[in-house]
């Protein structure tokens, strides 16, 4: 039934449908996770890696977090090519604000001017959308530190904490039920990505090839933003203070129990 | 040239004062209320003199287009901006097929707490080049306004 209206991407369904928005949405659920958390000193993005072969060629490069401009930086989720021509076009459209007004662009205004393009690809032009999510962090000197989500279908929001990519739905209840609003500081955040991302990713065992983090700070003194890409030793610590922890939480649940077989006995 | 505009800037204002005369051929005064102020937003105005056509031309055209911004973005844009965008409008236009003959003066307040500087006053003439001064003129004022202001323009004004 679906199939007759599938092929152009620029037609509703007769149940009023874009297909072609939900396939893209349905192949981002597919890729490496994305997961962004406000905190009331900063910002943290985290992504779930995909390629770790061995093989691979790592000097500086990043597959999932890219810096926009000074205060903006995003993660992708979805398809990498597809990720590339929006990065692009990211930046642009911050270089041109910049060259225009002298200052930069507000973070709102950027991922809206991008979701303005997104939305033109699900309306007319018979091409297919773009395959990406993006998470943006940043910060503006109208609203401070901020984070949005947006999609496919051209849509953007603004968010306290949310995650894109595979299993998003666990690590956003997770969120919902661990993140503290007003009361987040950035060591919060970044131990709460390091325990969403163990229990969504795949693995077994989280280690720092698998992950990646980055954090934005702004300094109100000298009006400064830094980006910062964690390194490989800091994100061992990050993921060993909550293996200990995981480990101290189930050391005393056992003791519970057996206090409780005890005083059943 | 025989239009009047004046800018002054203090700790926590701007002043923007005009002449109100229009005159042609050198001796007819055909009006003495002309209004040479512009709003560009709730806190930042511009004053612009020159070509009568092009005055109102091209203050129109900038004043909507900040407003148009404010529609579509929510937020106001910092006299510093509104000055820029006014001059990067200016400087595009000087080499095209229309050119806009106006010297104008932006000049506001931002709302902006994070702004180090929150009174902004800017001079650009119609060549596109802009400064920020404590005085600024365009016009045979110019040569009393400014010297008057290097006398005796102070800090806490």
């Amino acid at each position: 039934m679906a199939r007759r209206y599938d092929t152009r991407a620029t037609i509703f369904s007769p149940e009023g449908r874009l297909y072609q928005v939900e396939y893209a949405l349905e192949a981002i659920s597919h890729s490496g996770a994305s997961l962004g958390i406000l905190a009331e000193n900063g910002v943290v993005l985290a992504g779930e890696k995909r390629n770790v072969s061995p093989l691979l060629d790592d000097v500086k490069y990043s597959e999932k977090i890219y810096k926009i401009h000074d205060d903006l930086c995003c993660s992708v989720s979805g398809i990498t090519s597809d990720a590339n021509v929006l990065i692009n076009e990211l930046r642009m459209i911050g270089q041109r604000y910049l060259l225009t007004y002298q200052e930069p662009a507000p973070i709102e205004y950027i991922v809206s001017r991008l979701c303005n393009i997104k939305q033109a690809y699900t309306q007319f032009g018979g091409k297919r959308p773009f395959g990406v999510s993006f998470l943006y962090m940043g910060w503006d000197k109208h609203y401070g530190y901020q984070l949005y989500q947006s999609d496919p279908s051209g849509n953007f929001g603004g968010w306290k904490a949310t995650c894109v990519g595979h299993n998003s739905q666990t690590a956003i209840s997770i969120l919902k039920q661990e993140y503290k609003i007003g009361e987040t500081q950035l060591n919060d955040a970044l131990r709460l990505a390091i325990r969403v991302f163990s229990k969504t990713l795949d693995t077994t065992k989280l280690t720092p090839e698998k992950i990646e983090i980055a954090v934005l700070q702004h300094d109100d003194k000298t009006n400064h933003t830094t980006i910062r890409m964690l390194k490989d030793e800091e994100l061992t610590t990050l993921i060993k203070q909550y293996e200990e922890e995981q480990s101290k939480l189930e050391a005393d649940r056992q003791k519970q129990q057996q206090t409780t077989e005890k005083d059943k006995k | 040239m025989v239009e009047s505009i004046i800018g002054i800037r203090g700790k926590d204002f701007v002043l923007l004062a005009q002449d109100a005369n229009t005159t042609k051929y050198g001796i007819l005064n055909m009006k003495f209320d002309t209004n040479r102020l512009f709003k560009l937003s709730e806190h930042c105005a511009m004053l612009a003199a020159g070509e009568p056509g092009d005055v109102v031309q091209f203050a129109e055209y900038v004043g909507k287009n900040i407003q148009l911004y404010k529609m579509i973005n929510g937020i106001e844009l910092s006299p510093y901006a509104c000055a820029n965008f006014t001059r990067h409008e200016m400087a595009t236009s000087l080499r095209s097929r229309n050119s806009f003959l106006a010297n104008v003066i932006v000049g506001g307040f931002s709302t902006n707490e994070r702004d180090q500087e929150r009174a902004q006053l800017y001079s650009i003439d119609y060549l596109g080049a802009m400064i920020s001064a404590n005085v600024v003129a365009h016009g045979f004022c110019q040569f009393f306004a400014l010297a008057i202001g290097d006398r005796l323009w102070k800090e806490d004004l």
